[in-house]
């Protein structure tokens, strides 16, 4: 084989070896958008962030009503803060921020926790029927739309993409290509 | 004989297989020959179930919304929200074509209950409102053991908060169509005559230019272009428009080329590339619960007057008891 043909053979061979993970990464990208427009618009409609956001606003309620219980016990306060910690987190997971789906998660589970322990603190004190009956509306409101997030196609969908990441040649890229799995709201890896 | 031996491990594995499935398939009821109660536990009296039967059947026809309710002893395991959200699709509770589906589902001998709208109705029948008519409605009824009281005063509720959404559907005030509502008759009627009214004006106008423009050109036009010439241009494009044959300007085509000797065949390609990795979407479904929301009426689609069909889907939430 000349020089000329060898040189042309390597260029070729380094072309195709750099194709591999330009193509995977391409592939990677395409498929994870496809999730991501899961969680705006799923399978029956239902956006995530809209669920996401009445969460959010029904804590938000709830602290409203345990403002009127904030000087009965310390305890209040430090709950309420805990909850504010968390729809701050959400609401600073900005969408053009590469983790936003990574930390709306957390904000989500978190919240979670947060205004139940809270309804936990105010039910404990004195409280009024009426005030008693809105902190358990905010949290059925707040139930009832993470149910409906888990129930998301958006979630099955996270799942099949992290599942194709184990498999070749995506597997073999990821890591050198900063490809990471796609989070759930489930719960579910 | 020796067949049948080798064949026995299969039959115990088929056998094994079926009775374990068994359970699954027995939880689910099938939705009753009244569309809109079900009473397995035996609670509900038959004064409350012709209420509910016959409420749902005005309801139906007028907005095609439904209340269901169904009372059961046990859940055969399953989570009640989950339970209810897949009798909700399976049973296909409100219309299709709205969603607008309720379901109350009660689970006597598990001292549970749970409520679920259709995902027409979710924003309006939200978490908080479910809860709120629970609380007043059912809870100290349920927690008495007095589950017809409760049942009757749900379903009123609930019912009168579906008369509210629909309002004039319905014949009374609500919120969802309230602006035909408060119109008059008279507004109405202006409100339809006078966009067709413009409507057949302009085309009328449109016409009349079409007229005038075919007619001037049939007349020669104006001075616009000449004396002598001036039924050239008229002629030449109704000539144009109404000649079976149309005749092209200007130097005929060049003749077509020779035809060009056949290419050898190429080699095969090899399969291979490894850059593209196809992935089309998964089909998606629900994390919970099984079935996804796509949902089935029993027997086939029945319509009711309205000339809605059964068959709504909810994607999950409600109240239930706290």
């Amino acid at each position: 084989m000349n020089k000329k043909n060898l040189i042309g053979a390597l260029v070729m061979a380094g072309m195709i070896l750099l194709s591999l993970p330009l193509g995977a990464a391409h592939s990677a990208k395409a498929l994870r958008e496809d999730v991501e427009d899961e969680y705006y618009y799923d399978q029956t409609g239902y956006a995530i962030y809209e669920g996401l956001d009445a969460r959010v606003a029904a804590a938000e309620n709830l602290i409203t009503v345990a403002e009127r219980y904030e000087d009965a016990d310390d305890g209040v306060e430090d709950a309420m803060e805990r909850v504010e910690d968390y729809i701050t987190m959400y609401e600073n997971a900005y969408s053009w921020e590469e983790d936003h789906l990574e930390r709306q998660v957390r904000a989500n589970n978190g919240l979670s926790e947060a205004a139940e322990a809270l309804s936990a603190r105010l039910n404990a004190l004195p409280i009024t029927d009426r005030d008693a009956q809105a902190i358990r509306e905010q949290l059925a409101d707040m139930d009832s739309e993470q149910d409906k997030i888990q129930r998301s196609s958006y979630n099955d969908a996270a799942r099949d993409y992290n599942e194709k990441l184990t498999h070749f040649p995506l597997s073999l890229f990821r890591g050198f290509l900063g490809i990471g799995d796609i989070p759930t709201f489930d719960g579910t890896p | 004989m020796k067949r049948l031996r080798r064949l026995s491990p299969v039959f115990l594995a088929l056998a094994l297989l079926l009775t374990a499935a068994l359970p699954v398939w027995a939880a689910m009821p099938e939705r009753p020959s009244n569309l809109y109660v079900l009473d397995e536990a035996g609670v509900l009296s038959d004064s409350t179930e012709r209420t509910i039967i016959e409420e749902n059947d005005t309801l139906f026809n007028a907005t095609g919304a439904e209340i269901v309710v169904a009372a059961v002893d046990f859940l055969g395991g399953k989570e009640i929200d989950d339970y209810t959200y897949r009798l909700f699709n399976d049973w296909g509770v409100g219309s299709a074509e709205r969603n607008n589906g309720l379901l109350l589902v009660l689970a006597i001998e598990e001292d549970n209950y749970y409520a679920q709208a259709g995902y027409g109705i979710e924003d309006y029948f939200d978490g908080a409102k479910l809860q709120k008519l629970l609380d007043e409605n059912l809870e100290d009824a349920f927690a008495a053991g007095d589950y017809d009281t409760g049942v009757r005063k749900f379903f009123l509720a609930a019912l009168s908060e579906m008369n509210s959404y629909y309002g004039s559907e319905t014949g009374t005030p609500g919120l969802v169509v309230q602006e035909e509502s408060s119109h008059g008759f008279g507004l109405a009627v202006l409100g339809w005559i006078v966009p067709m009214l413009v409507r057949v004006i302009i085309a009328i106008v449109l016409i009349a230019v079409v007229i005038a423009v075919v007619r001037a050109i049939s007349r020669g036009g104006g001075g616009g272009y000449g004396g002598a010439g001036s039924g050239f241009w008229s002629g030449m494009l109704v000539g144009r428009m109404t000649s079976p044959r149309r005749q092209r300007w200007g130097a005929p085509p060049p003749p077509p080329p020779p035809p060009r000797p056949p290419r050898s065949p190429r080699p095969p390609r090899r399969s291979g590339g490894f850059g593209g990795y196809g992935g089309g979407r998964s089909s998606g479904g629900f994390s919970r619960g099984g079935s996804a929301p796509r949902p089935r009426s029993s027997g086939g689609i029945s319509r009711g007057g309205g000339g809605f069909s059964r068959g709504g889907g909810s994607r999950g939430g409600g109240a239930g008891r706290r």
